[in-house]
């Protein structure tokens, strides 16, 4: 009994961690972020036809990306706040996902994000926890 | 995604996704006494549909002639499958070629275009249309003609900056059917948008600068419209859209004219069924590529065209049953100690030849069976073709996607591939390789070895056209006399992937002419309606010209028939 209720506990910890780290990313998340999504990522990964079980559609994007492990490497989060070097959302973009253990191709397939634009993301990501705080 | 995994999408993108809405719609057209008389919501010279390269070149087509624009988008996003293509648009005899000294003669495009769009009406005698139809020939003619000053324009004017589309070994790209005898410029037509540090961008680039181009323009942009009617007064002409949008329908009236460059029918199955001959399974169209306007139009009453062809594709098999709408199709198999063979484990091709031709194969029927014998395919390749690279090829030493089969033997191989076909059995019905499968791999195999010694592949021409060069660069020197014909490893591990016919986009439509104005049954203009890129009649009928052959045709009749609508009364 007693380890039932400690597992409660630990899941309902987990679930307020995880609900207190989305809506942290929630404030951080910016226009710029979305509008990098919307550009270049949702054509694949849309609501309709999420590539890899990813959507990120305006109103979709943080649920999916947040705390969500990836298909590729369900070991990594593709988006772990407060740290973009842990996110293998990142690693996609900066084509390291194959030294962290992931597979597939760079992303996007088709053309690359502009130095600025993955700066955005990555900032995003680093000030999730600052938000938190 | 396997079919385990869920996708966390907002409600409204899954009553989409559940195509809730989509079946109460009543696609159709409205017929009222005039214009004036009816109340609309909104007012533009010219109302585009769609926001993908064909619908935005008609928008900046219209706003460079002074018309003023509405676009209206059916997806909560823009850039329809341009923003997740290449980018490359197919223009002859453009301003890029003329500056590298290409000379780009227009009867020798005209003859390379009408040999390979329709060639069984080509004739090499016919000095007038080759063959061809005046009607399609004319949109040949004017392709030629027109395409070349309308991508400057746009270059000059910021709208679309492009660059030539240059080899990975630094040479301008090559048409797709470089090695036909009627192809004399072959190089240099594929063009890309330029990035600001001068490089080759891509299709979400092109949507980049259109968008910001119209926007600054003063044009407005609507996503979340799905136009379902087209509003025509009682003589015909085509005076304005209804849409559904989140507020509800609303209409707009075009005091010159609506362009759709909505795309084609690709994800729409039943379509798919009634109009293509190719058993097409999805492809890289976006989840709004469904058809609409076919619908719409009928009740108009306009000629169709070309709706039996596709800008083919192969794709995934796996991937596009997980998802009609793929990220990526297979433009080209990867890899050089590689070959692709049928259900008895027989080549049917050059595997390194383009994605639209290795397509076709799959349309091949047998009467004595009754079946496709090419209708799934098997691309199989050794362990030194991943250190070859190129597309599907994993990484070595990378884990592997579940799509790729493994096994240390041929035979092992030839089990996994027939468990792989039966655990899809539920999507794709019984599908067994032949019982003679791994005998005939055997030979097919000892035979391409013997190819991979004398370079010669006798059989299909393995890396002799010049766009298969184009396509896979050579990482590796083997030291082998055709670097694209390695022999197939004696010993394992064997790679394998199941391969299904699909479709960039379908190419079938309204027919229109020259000013990418509508054509009723007669042949005859329907003022007000204009149509471009995958949602008309493609002029290119059975071919794929050269890489960007899509969009070069979108951008080329979509500006002209934003140009011909902002000059109407």
């Amino acid at each position: 009994m007693k380890l039932v209720r400690s597992a409660l506990a630990a899941g309902v910890a987990l679930i307020l961690g995880t609900s207190a780290a989305m809506a942290a990313c929630d404030v951080a998340f910016t226009d710029d972020v979305q509008s990098v999504f919307t550009k270049k990522c949702v054509a694949c990964h849309n609501d309709r036809s999420p590539g890899s079980g990813l959507s990120v559609q305006k109103d979709s994007s943080i649920a999916n990306l947040v705390n969500v492990p990836s298909t590729e490497l369900a070991t990594m989060m593709r988006v772990v706040p407060g740290d973009s070097t842990a996110s293998y959302l990142v690693h996609k973009l900066l084509d390291t996902h194959l030294d962290v253990g992931g597979s597939g191709k760079r992303m996007p397939l088709s053309g690359r994000l502009k130095d600025e634009e993955v700066a955005a993301i990555i900032n995003w990501i680093d000030d999730c926890n600052a938000v938190a705080e | 995604m396997s079919s385990t995994e869920t996708s966390r999408v907002s409600r409204r993108g899954f009553m989409k996704a559940a195509g809730i809405g989509a079946a109460t719609t009543a696609l159709g057209a409205t017929t009222i006494a005039t214009a004036q008389a009816q109340e609309w919501d909104e007012t533009a010279d010219v109302i585009c549909v769609g926001s993908g390269g064909s619908a935005f070149a008609g928008a900046v087509g219209a706003l460079q002639n002074g018309a003023t624009v509405i676009m209206l988008e059916k997806a909560p996003f823009t850039g329809g499958t341009t923003a997740k293509s290449g980018g490359g648009f197919w223009i002859a005899n453009n301003h890029h070629q003329a500056a590298a000294g290409i000379v780009d003669n227009r009867d020798d495009f005209l003859r390379y275009c009408a040999k390979v769009s329709f060639p069984e009406l080509y004739r090499d005698n016919d000095s007038k249309t080759y063959g061809l139809p005046e009607a399609s020939f004319a949109l040949l003619e004017t392709f030629y003609d027109q395409g070349a000053r309308i991508i400057k324009t746009l270059d000059e004017t910021g709208a679309l900056p492009s660059t030539m589309a240059m080899s990975w070994d630094k040479k301008p790209a090559p048409d797709y059917h470089g090695q036909i005898a009627e192809n004399k410029a072959a190089r240099g037509r594929q063009t890309s948008t330029r990035q600001e540090d001068g490089t080759e961008g891509y299709g979400a680039t092109m949507i980049d600068y259109f968008q910001t181009y119209v926007e600054d323009n003063g044009g407005l942009i609507y996503t979340d419209h799905r136009v379902t009617r087209i509003i025509k007064d009682e003589t015909g002409r085509v005076v304005g859209l209804e849409a559904e949008t989140p507020d509800g329908k609303r209409t707009f009236r075009a005091n010159k004219g609506v362009i759709f460059g909505s795309g084609g029918f690709t994800q729409n199955p039943e379509m798919r069924t009634q109009f293509l001959r190719t058993p097409v399974m999805g492809g890289c169209a976006v989840p709004t590529n469904e058809g609409d306007l076919i619908l719409m139009a009928s009740e108009v009453g306009v000629k169709f065209g070309n709706l039996n062809e596709a800008w083919n594709q192969q794709e995934i098999l796996e991937e596009v049953l997980e998802f009609s709408s793929v990220p990526s199709g297979v433009f080209f198999l990867g890899g050089d100690s590689m070959i692709a063979v049928n259900k008895f484990g027989h080549r049917m091709y050059d595997e390194k030849y383009v994605y639209p031709e290795r397509t076709r194969s799959h349309q091949t029927y047998d009467q004595w069976t009754g079946e496709y014998p090419n209708l799934y395919q098997v691309m199989i390749f050794d362990e030194a073709a991943r250190n070859f690279g190129g597309m599907l090829i994993p990484e070595p030493g990378s884990e592997l996607p579940s799509h790729i089969i493994t096994a240390d033997t041929l035979e092992a191989l030839e089990a996994a591939i027939q468990a792989r076909f039966d655990s899809l059995a539920d999507r794709i019905g019984t599908y067994k390789l032949d019982a003679a499968f791994l005998a005939n791999l055997q030979e097919t195999i000892t035979r391409y070895n013997g190819f991979a010694e004398t370079g010669k592949d006798t059989d299909f021409h393995r890396g002799e056209a010049p766009i298969d060069a184009f396509f896979h660069a050579v990482p590796v020197d083997r030291g082998l006399p055709n670097p694209y014909i390695a022999p197939i490893a004696d010993t394992g591990p064997y790679y394998a992937i199941l391969l299904a016919a699909g479709t960039l986009d379908t190419k079938g439509g309204p027919v229109y002419n020259e000013n990418g104005n509508v054509v009723d049954i007669h042949g005859e203009p329907i003022p007000g309606f204009y149509v471009a890129g995958n949602a008309g009649a493609s002029p290119s009928g059975k071919s794929y010209l050269g890489g960007g052959g899509t969009l070069g045709l979108g951008i080329t009749f979509g500006y002209l028939a934003g140009e011909h609508a902002a000059k109407q009364a």
